[in-house]
């Protein structure tokens, strides 16, 4: 893996930039997004900064169930992003569609419109839940990294304690399609 | 009030008689009329008695007819309640938005989601379905089904009917003509820009860009696009912003991104179902909207909640009023900069949502009310934790207060801003706050006293600079006297039980009741037909009401204080689930340059003011970039 490569799994790993999109959600979820931020969660503290633009971030949390309207709109956000990028799906809404699955207007969870690297359950999600899923999602870099540097993912010793509230990782189609 | 108003109406309009009941205090309910008579009802009652305010317009299917059922009110608050049907084979009803501004949106509404054809309707976008919605489907009419609405490939399929009648193809031609002519003829130019709002093509994503310009002062005048994702607010919203240098000549704001169609759904669910869902049509005020819902419910079934489960839900209503109150004091901190204020508002917050959490369970949603009372008791315990976090908040809020009194950066940041008077506040509709901050004393806890407010009164909350800065002050003070609610209603808390039985099936008829969410008044509309299923649920969120005031607010403000603007009405898109279009100056249509053409615009400015860009010297930092 040359210098660059390393610097940028380095950054994402050590400071992951993320944005926000609301793709139909009943507000109750960004709200805890945004108070993930705030000082009695403080999810800066893992480096984590709330971006504007989606060209400089580095992980997309989409909340809410995505409907008719939003999901070309989403599509574009993904494909604006710089590669490597990870998607959270937050919330009940986001990760199936939740209460508004069938509704005329709603396509269904955000993995029918972008693949996700991440679902966290809730309904609203939990701040605690949300920090859960995004370190484990850090894990997951590095492991990938890791993996791709040629060394080993950490064994079970490394892992970290899992916070009480565990978010669902999945890793359908992880390593691969983020390529490194 | 109520019988004098019946009574007027009668004398004037004898043919009336019979029609006009008074259906709850505070409600005058006129039946179907046809439409030439209900136009010059309302035309009567907004010019001879002053019902100036429009509340809301409601569609409804009824099976051959559509009906549209209207909602107006007067200085005396009494909500009148006029209806009138157009056959779904000629749905053509006028549009009253030249009546009450606040109209617009409903009507664009009837047209979207009932395929009303609303003559005179102002121009604008599509509302509130999205861009590449089929034509001709109208999804809240009884027929429409969601389950045969593929939404990949967006077309309808149509069950599987018995085989249609094959009508003659040249009779047909011939009456369409017929009936294009007469159109023409009859209803002149404001119908056929109706028809050709009904009628336009959809747009799809790429071409829903604004015209191209048409205006000679152009030169002047820059477009901005913003949205639907944007740093800003955390709802997605497109903003089209025509600048005059830093001046806003025209916005032209598009919501509608999070319609999902809870209205069609709760159709099909039982009444305890769909209060889950009115739950979730927003997550911060989303008490206020089950205490509407349940109300609604309800007074249908005829039951009547115990004290206790009133003042437990006046209680719960009035804490979501704090956080909801103190979310906003740090988002508008955010948006003129003020970090500091976000970051310390949104932890006091914390405090209401944990006193929430333990009473139910959740931070959000937290699901207080059900049918017939409330799911959570608030015992001693809990209720000295309550006390305890009132005062610690009282403290703070009371901080915050001479914080915004005194502090000269706020001042000179929110003072005369997006000022909407109260002449303008009456005309467009304002509710909640943004009225209040205005002069009104409009609120409806005091207007229409429901549950526990009725033996605890409001004393309602005014401000008279009619801008940001009022409306900071306004929710700073209501958060204090939120504070003295919650401890009057604890002090007064009545023993007994917390919930009556409501049946599965709720008798036929219709309920409209309003509640004070925090962000104003909330209007709900229900119909039962006797089964276990409404027939029509309509959530009239109070962002709704503020919208329409928009234009006037940001137009010659500046783009730096738009933000703040928007903001300042503590918008929720997701209660108003709905798409409004501002529509700028007449004159002033938009172009939209792109990267290049932004960047010449923007060295030509510098060098019209004596600046040359391309002398400045950046070889060092284009060093270090590389």
């Amino acid at each position: 893996m040359d210098l660059i490569k390393k610097a940028i799994a380095w950054g994402s790993r050590k400071s992951p930039w993320v944005i926000h999109f609301n793709a139909g959600a009943c507000n109750g979820c960004d709200i805890e997004v945004v108070d993930a931020l705030t000082p009695r969660f403080d999810l800066e503290r893992a480096g984590v900064i709330k971006q504007g633009s989606p060209r400089h971030a580095d992980v997309l949390i989409v909340t809410g169930a995505v409907t008719l309207q939003v999901r070309d709109r989403l599509v574009q956000i993904y494909e604006q992003m710089p590669s490597p990028k990870f998607v959270i799906a937050v919330g009940a809404c986001a990760c199936s569609g939740g209460i508004f699955n069938g509704c005329y207007c709603v396509s269904g969870g955000v993995n029918t419109v972008i693949p996700v690297d991440a679902y966290v359950p809730g309904c609203a999600v939990r701040p605690e839940t949300l920090i859960a899923a995004v370190t484990k999602l850090l894990d997951k870099v590095e492991a990938q990294t890791a993996a791709a540097d040629g060394q080993l993912p950490p064994g079970p010793e490394a892992e970290p304690t899992p916070a009480p509230a565990a978010a669902a990782i999945t890793d359908q189609d992880g390593g691969e399609r983020h390529g490194k | 009030m109520e019988n004098e108003l019946v009574s007027a109406l009668i004398t004037q309009f004898p043919e009336l008689e019979g029609k006009v009941t008074v259906s709850k205090p505070m409600r005058v309910s006129v039946d179907w009329l046809p439409q030439d008579l209900f136009l010059k009802v309302i035309y009567w009652l907004h010019d001879e008695q002053k019902l100036t305010k429009g509340h809301n317009v409601i569609g409804t299917d009824e099976g051959e007819n559509l009906g549209f059922i209207y909602m107006i009110s007067g200085p005396d608050q009494v909500i009148v309640i006029l209806r009138t049907t157009a056959p779904k084979s000629d749905p053509r009803v006028p549009s009253l938005s030249g009546l009450y501004k606040s109209f617009v949106l409903f009507e664009r509404e009837l047209c979207d989601l009932f395929g009303a054809q609303v003559t005179g309707l102002p121009s604008g976008p599509r509302y509130p379905l999205p861009d590449n919605w089929p034509k001709e489907q109208w999804p809240l009419r009884k027929e429409w089904k969601p389950e045969n609405f593929d939404r990949q490939t967006m077309t309808y399929h149509e069950p599987a009917q018995p085989a249609a009648t094959t009508a003659d193809p040249q009779q047909a031609a011939v009456e369409a003509k017929t009936e294009a002519l007469l159109e023409t003829v009859e209803l002149g130019e404001e119908a056929k820009t109706a028809t050709a709002y009904v009628n336009q093509p959809l747009p799809d994503a790429a071409a829903a860009k604004p015209p191209a310009p048409a205006h000679p002062e152009g030169d002047n005048l820059i477009t901005v696009p913003i949205g639907p994702q944007h740093p800003s607010l955390d709802e997605p919203s497109t903003f089209t912003i025509t600048l005059e240098g830093e001046k806003v000549e025209g916005a032209v704001i598009g919501i509608g991104y999070n319609h999902r169609g809870l209205e069609k759904a709760c159709e099909s669910r039982t009444y305890v179902q769909d209060l889950y869902i009115i739950e979730r049509v927003c997550g911060i005020c989303s008490h206020a909207h089950t205490t509407a819902y349940c109300m609604c419910v309800e007074q249908l079934a005829g039951v009547t909640v115990p004290p206790r489960a009133e003042y437990i839900r006046l209680i719960v209503g009035e804490m979501e009023r704090l956080h909801s109150h103190l979310l906003w004091l740090g988002v508008a901190g955010h948006e003129i900069g003020f970090d500091t204020l976000f970051m310390m508002s949104w932890r006091d917050r914390e405090r209401v949502l944990d006193i929430l959490t333990v009473l139910g369970g959740n931070r959000i949603n937290y699901g207080i009310n059900c049918l017939g009372g409330v799911r959570r008791d608030i015992d001693p315990g809990l209720a000295q934790d309550i006390l305890k976090t009132m005062d610690f908040l009282e403290t703070e809020i009371e901080y915050y207060l001479k914080l915004a009194e005194t502090d000269s950066t706020l001042a000179a940041r929110l003072a005369g801003v997006g000022v909407l008077s109260k002449a303008d506040c009456l005309l467009y509709g304002a509710a909640g706050p943004v009225a209040r901050a205005a002069g009104i004393a409009d609120d409806v806890r005091q207007i229409e006293p429901y549950g526990a407010y009725r033996d605890i009164p409001v004393r309602v909350v005014t401000d008279d600079h009619a801008d940001v800065f009022g409306r900071t002050l306004v929710r700073i003070k209501e958060m204090l006297e939120s504070i003295r609610l919650i401890r009057e209603a604890l002090r007064l808390l009545p023993e007994g039980p917390l919930t009556v039985r409501v049946p599965r099936r709720i008798p036929a008829g219709e309920a409209i009741i309003r509640v004070e969410a925090p962000r104003g008044e909330d209007l709900h509309y229900l119909r039962a037909t006797g089964t276990d299923m409404p027939d029509r649920v309509r959530v009239r969120a109070p962002t709704e009401c503020n919208w329409h005031g928009m234009q006037h607010m940001l137009e010659g403000g500046y783009l730096s204080d738009v933000p703040i603007t928007i903001a300042a009405i503590d918008p929720c898109y997701s209660c108003t689930d709905r798409a409004i279009s501002l529509t700028g100056h007449s004159s002033l249509s938009g172009e939209v340059l792109d990267w290049k053409q932004l960047r010449e615009y923007s060295l030509q400015w510098y060098r019209q003011r004596g600046v040359d860009p391309s002398r400045i010297d950046v070889s060092d930092a284009a060093a270090r970039a590389d």
